[in-house]
């Protein structure tokens, strides 16, 4: 009863530090690209790998960015209750353990296949150390990185599933890249005076909130743009691009509402959406492949 | 949470119908039909992200408007033989609403989507009921009727509200909304189905 009770603390402590719902997110990005190859994805042993070797790298790479971030998270009202600002955990213990759990994810990685380790790889050194250590304290343009690193996973899934790194791959890649400007900045919009009391740079306090509105439009079309190309180039049917186009009306509209009509509703609401469109189109990929 | 499930089940269905429920229709139909069902799916994402709040919003009541419009079009292109003069009058009707809007002539462009929208309800409402009392299509059309009176009446309702014609109307419509926007949403995959 005393060790349930421990797991259940411990999970209680961890879920929040590896951003359970963005894990899942990122988690269903790769399951998406490994699926969009067509290739036998009823390959269990492969599939459970792959989900295995991507859930340990990204919240590897989360709990490290937690633990490096600690000092901005504890000046932040929204994040300074989080496990390791409030000392509910120590931050040597997260370290480890996200030392740990990161190696095992890319080890396991590099197991399955050379190039997917490398991907893997690539998601987590690009996350941990450029975008969180080098340059999210410097200047705004780090959610570019972050962005690169959001897409690694999908370009991970697809390289497993191709064998190797191809231009479907790559558009996924770019569909993350242009879409994570639409859910970091509608955020850094609403919590602006967090940011700028922790002291990180973010494009509204750079360049302006209407500025950054635009930044959010544009992004949003781009990736959709992405996304359409990539429907269209794995061959989904018509039923799932009409699907797909109406989820795309969705956050153009919300994109460009938030820039001619702005207001705190749309913008969280645009944020809200984001998301939920990101994974409408990887199920959307996921069931037109599979059926 | 109950309703933001009701919300969440109505976007599903509408978007099955839209992905998997259209191959026997013309490109026409097709395409009238993805809008109203589209139309409706971002209405139920977006009343579950945002909440009532977004139906207060003018741009919300014209989007949605297109729901019936495209709805009662998709309708005629499929089970009328000559449906050109319908869509030349529905889409006069909707064009001239938003250009009067453009130059702020709200209560003109208002009565104009008012209109489009009685013709349009109308045609949801009776074209079932014609086809299936002449003998052309079986029983499960007229839950289109159904379900276009159940939207229709709860769409009058809140436009009588507006004109304060009664009071806290609008909080019991809202309570009922979630279920109301699913039963109409069932009622019109349902009555599709009828070839």
């Amino acid at each position: 009863m005393k060790i349930i009770s421990k797991i259940k603390g411990s999970l209680a402590i961890y879920r929040p530090l590896i951003k359970s719902l963005q894990t899942g997110l990122l988690l269903i990005t790769g399951i998406t690209g490994y699926a969009s190859a067509r290739c036998p994805v009823m390959n269990w042993s492969t599939l459970l790998g792959l989900t295995v070797s991507l859930f340990l790298s990204i919240s590897g790479s989360t709990l490290l960015n937690m633990w490096y971030d600690r000092d901005i998270d504890a000046k932040m009202n929204r994040t300074k209750h989080r496990p390791l600002p409030s000392g509910k955990v120590s931050p040597k213990e997260v370290l480890i353990v996200g030392l740990l759990i990161s190696g095992i994810g890319v080890s396991l990685a590099l197991s399955m296949s050379l190039i997917f380790g490398i991907v893997v790889f690539a998601g987590l050194f690009i996350d941990v150390v450029i975008y969180t250590i080098w340059l999210k304290r410097k200047t705004a343009w780090s959610i570019v990185w972050g962005g690169i690193s959001g897409g690694m996973p999908i370009l991970a899934g697809r390289a497993l599933g191709m064998g190797e790194i191809d231009v479907i791959g790559i558009l996924f890649s770019l569909a993350i890249l242009l879409w994570i400007p639409t859910h970091i900045l509608t955020f850094s919009i609403k919590y602006f005076e967090d940011y700028k009391r922790a002291g990180v740079p973010t494009f509204p306090s750079t360049y302006g909130e209407h500025k950054t509105r635009i930044i959010i439009a544009l992004s949003s079309l781009g990736a959709a743009i992405s996304i359409a190309l990539v429907a269209y180039g794995i061959g989904l049917s018509w039923g799932y691009l009409r699907l797909f186009a109406v989820l795309t009306v969705g956050i153009i509209g919300l994109a460009f509402a938030s820039v001619f009509k702005p207001s705190e509703n749309v913008n969280f609401g645009l944020f809200k959406y984001a998301s939920l469109y990101m994974l409408g189109s990887m199920l959307l990929v996921i069931f037109g492949t599979l059926f | 949470m109950l309703n933001r499930l009701t919300y969440l089940a109505t976007s599903i269905i509408a978007g099955y119908k839209i992905a998997n429920g259209m191959d026997t229709y013309s490109d026409l139909t097709t395409a009238f039909y993805t809008v109203s069902f589209g139309v409706l799916l971002l209405a139920c994402i977006l009343l579950l992200l945002m909440g009532f709040e977004i139906m207060e919003n003018d741009y919300v009541a014209i989007v949605t408007s297109l729901i019936p419009i495209t709805l009662s079009l998709g309708l005629a292109t499929d089970k009328l033989e000559q449906p050109q003069i319908f869509i030349a009058v529905i889409g006069i009707g909707f064009f001239v609403a938003m250009v009067v809007r453009l130059y702020g002539k709200n209560k003109i462009s208002a009565l104009s989507l008012g209109a489009i929208h009685f013709l349009a309800g109308s045609v949801i409402f009776l074209l079932p009921l014609f086809l299936f009392c002449s003998g052309k299509t079986g029983y499960k059309i007229l839950a289109i009727s159904l379900g276009g009176s159940l939207i229709g009446i709860t769409g009058i309702l809140l436009g009588l509200n507006k004109l304060n014609k009664f009071i806290n109307l609008k909080e019991k419509i809202y309570e009922q909304f979630p279920l109301i926007l699913f039963m109409t949403t069932v009622l019109f995959v349902f009555g599709l189905s009828e070839n």
